[in-house]
């Protein structure tokens, strides 16, 4: 017997272990529904054909229960004719006929619907039929099973056509669910920085610092306003394959979008253009990355952003550039200042990875309530005030007045006792409100740190 | 009481059980235990924990212990103090210091844990390493904060960064770095140490180094492979010649002394109290104590 008989023969076998299966459900007085794809040739199964099958399998089964239809005793094999689901009916307020006609309706609106064969039996083993015949994938003249009987098409040539297109099927579904995941970790980490209380001359839940024009609630609604931008952005940088040195006017043209958004529900006031360049950013970089290299790496991210910022310092001296902290300051003081947004994305997040995240590592963040959350929050966002140039308190003040926050900030954060962190972290607030500062750029980091603890929590050993 | 000497500090990455546990065995005249730059940062907690279990219980074999913590202004070097102080090590080296109140900010929070577990206060020295332009500005305000620091060291890679300058064998760049810590050094009556020498299969090279840094007046020189120790000991070493000359120095001090003289000649050579101590120091070095001659 050669290669060829001994495949057939498997082939065999399987199938009639699925008759089996199907003739057990009859027996048992149940009408049962089958669910395979059409794969010519063999083998039947790679590792993109059981990814494929299972996205497509769970899609299906939410359409049974959003339609209420009920499936119960379920059967998962993988076997020499591929993989293959089959499950027993429960009666339902449908007909046989009707749950027919859904299933087929699922097929036609399927964009690969043509690779999926579903298979509805009655209570006496038999198929129901529709009468109809899906068209041939390849060539969309002829019916499938004309074609697959008569053998119409080179197999290889079909099998690489099926292929490309779940592979492509496969990458748009992969790139939605990097950026879902994204934006829903860019919204976490600018919720919990916003909620996070107290903040030192920030607006918190609490009360606003020195800001008199705006409170929890602006954060709120510039917050809702632009969250789901990012999605976009997260889109571009899965999909961005020109050189980095365009990325950042990309990432831009929806920053500005963005801003316009904010500043249009905040009646004009600057609530969060800070974080809306860095996230998009970090968004960016992270979408790419895991797009590029199918994983996370805080190492890899930072040079990214490195290079997408490569020429980042040298737009101050640009005219058309409109008034940022970053850049009063810079003009103020010059360029090796730090601080400042800008900087930070031209360092690779220095600050944020360095000094904010060590503080979140140690923590299962998912599992820690409020208050715990709170605390590490805290710890992290006073040692990046204590570490960072922020522009945000330099316009407002002095290189000095800087200076004396770092060192207050830092002092808070080593505290020895509970009570030493409440007074110091006192001397701070008090020191934020007589002086007018609010370390706005800090907080921003805060919120770039909470994101890239996610990503890295979820990416980090991606294939 | 041990002589002190601090001619070669051995560098032992504080997440590295097996050579922590060897560290005294080298014949270094210092271990330097790291929970710094040696460490990544998935291991500080790890490092931490080792290295404090450690000193506890491990015989460093007359080597003094030191230990590296990270600066007090990442998230590690709270906890690290925590942890370290109250094992007692003999001194704790504090990275990347640039100003005076960079050390006594240290200094107090070390206080306050002696205090809170009933330590005396004051016996741990601190070691402040300059590795900034900044700090090298500042260098003779740092050495001279507190009564406690008794050696002051440079940390030459971390400063060629900050300078933006490329190392080179010479050191051509920290010529001036290292003249003003020595200087600081002196002035304060302190321990000057020296940076790594990182080729640790260039014996010849670290051997000329040490010479020189010798020459300017460092006492001694960190190491990062324990096969560098015997070259610099040779190097700081006094010869046999050095040797005689100083304990007839001390012993001719000594006599005179005892009958009121503060300055005399020996052999044609005007004998003052620099020239003691020099002598002096040449005989702990040496490990010859005068009073067993």
């Amino acid at each position: 017997m050669n290669d060829n008989d001994e495949i057939i023969k498997r082939i065999l076998l399987a199938k009639e272990k699925r008759s089996l299966i199907k003739e057990r459900i009859k027996n048992d007085g149940y009408a049962s529904l089958s669910f395979s794809l059409n794969i010519p040739g063999y083998p039947k199964i790679t590792k993109d054909i059981s990814v494929f099958f299972n996205i497509v399998l769970s899609q299906f089964k939410i359409f049974l229960s959003a339609n209420l239809i009920e499936i119960t005793q379920e059967h998962y094999e993988t076997d020499e004719s591929g993989i293959f689901f089959l499950s027993s009916l429960k009666s339902s307020g449908s007909s046989i006929q009707n749950i027919k006609q859904l299933c087929e309706t699922f097929e036609e609106t399927h964009e690969l619907g043509r690779l999926i064969d579903i298979d509805v039996t009655d209570s006496n083993g038999n198929y129901i039929s529709s009468g109809r015949n899906k068209l041939c994938i390849f060539c969309k003249s002829f019916p499938a099973v004309e074609c697959m009987r008569s053998e119409r098409h080179n197999y290889s040539k079909l099998r690489k056509y099926i292929f490309e297109k779940i592979q492509n099927y496969l990458l748009i579904q992969r790139k939605e669910k990097v950026c879902n995941n994204l934006v829903s970790f860019a919204a976490r980490a600018i919720f919990y920085e916003i909620s996070l209380t107290p903040k030192p001359g920030l607006v918190d839940i609490d009360n606003s610092g020195i800001h008199k024009d705006m409170d929890y609630h602006t954060f709120i609604d510039s917050s809702s306003a632009i969250i789901l931008y990012f999605y976009k952005i997260a889109e571009k940088g899965f999909s961005f394959n020109k050189s980095l040195s365009f990325a950042l006017a990309s990432i831009r043209e929806t920053g500005l979008i963005m801003e316009k958004e904010m500043f249009r529900v905040t009646n004009g006031i600057n609530t969060q253009k800070g974080i809306i360049f860095l996230m998009g950013v970090a968004v960016f970089a992270s979408a790419k990355l895991i797009a590029d290299k199918g994983s996370f790496d805080l190492e890899k991210f930072s040079d990214m952003t490195m290079n997408i910022g490569k020429n980042i310092l040298n737009e101050f001296d640009a005219k058309s550039l409109d008034e940022t902290h970053g850049k009063i300051c810079v003009e103020k003081y010059g360029k090796h200042i730090g601080g400042g947004a800008r900087q930070e994305v031209a360092s690779g997040f220095n600050t944020a990875i360095k000094f904010g995240l060590p503080m979140l590592s140690d923590y299962e963040l998912e599992k820690i309530n409020s208050s715990g959350k709170q605390k590490v929050l805290f710890n992290a966002l006073l040692l990046l005030i204590g570490n960072n140039n922020d522009t945000n308190v330099i316009y407002r003040s002095s290189l000095e007045v800087l200076e004396k926050l770092k060192s207050l900030a830092l002092k808070t954060f080593n505290s020895l006792t509970e009570d030493d962190k409440k007074n110091n972290y006192k001397i701070i607030e008090t020191y934020c409100l007589e002086n007018n500062i609010s370390p706005g750029g800090s907080a921003d980091l805060l919120a770039i740190v909470v994101f890239l603890y996610f990503v890295k929590k979820t990416y980090s050993h991606e294939c | 009481m041990r002589k002190n000497k601090r001619r070669t500090a051995l560098y032992i990455p504080g997440h590295n059980p097996a050579m922590v546990q060897q560290g005294g065995v080298y014949g270094a005249d210092t271990v330097l235990l790291d929970l710094e730059d040696s460490v990544a940062l998935s291991e500080k907690d790890a490092a931490r924990i080792l290295v404090r279990n450690m000193i506890k219980s491990i015989d460093f074999y007359n080597t003094e212990v030191t230990v590296r913590i990270n600066h007090i202004n990442t998230p590690f070097g709270l906890t690290d103090l925590e942890y370290i102080v109250p094992v007692k090590p003999e001194a704790i080296r504090l990275p990347k210091i640039e100003t005076k109140s960079d050390v006594i900010t240290v200094i107090e929070i070390i206080e306050k844990i002696e205090k809170k577990h009933g330590i005396p206060i004051g016996n741990i020295k601190i070691h402040p390493m300059i590795e900034t332009a900044i700090g090298v500005q500042n260098v003779f305000e740092i050495a001279s904060a507190h009564p406690r620091i008794d050696a002051i060291t440079i940390g030459g890679q971390d400063l060629t960064a900050d300078m933006g300058i490329v190392k080179t064998k010479d050191n051509a760049g920290l010529d001036y770095a290292r003249k003003a810590i020595v200087m600081a050094a002196k002035a304060n009556r302190i321990d000057a140490l020296d940076s790594v020498f990182a080729d640790v299969n260039d014996d010849d090279g670290l051997r000329i180094e040490t010479e020189y840094a010798k020459k300017i007046g460092f006492t001694g020189k960190a190491v990062i492979n324990p096969r560098q120790i015997d070259i610099i000991h040779d190097v700081f070493n006094p010869t046999d010649e050095e040797i005689r000359v100083a304990i007839k120095i001390v012993k001719a001090f000594n006599e005179n002394t005892a009958k009121g003289i503060g300055v005399f000649a020996l052999d044609g050579r005007m004998i003052d109290a620099p020239v003691v101590t020099r002598a002096q120091h040449i005989l702990n070095l040496a490990d010859i104590d005068i009073d067993d001659l």
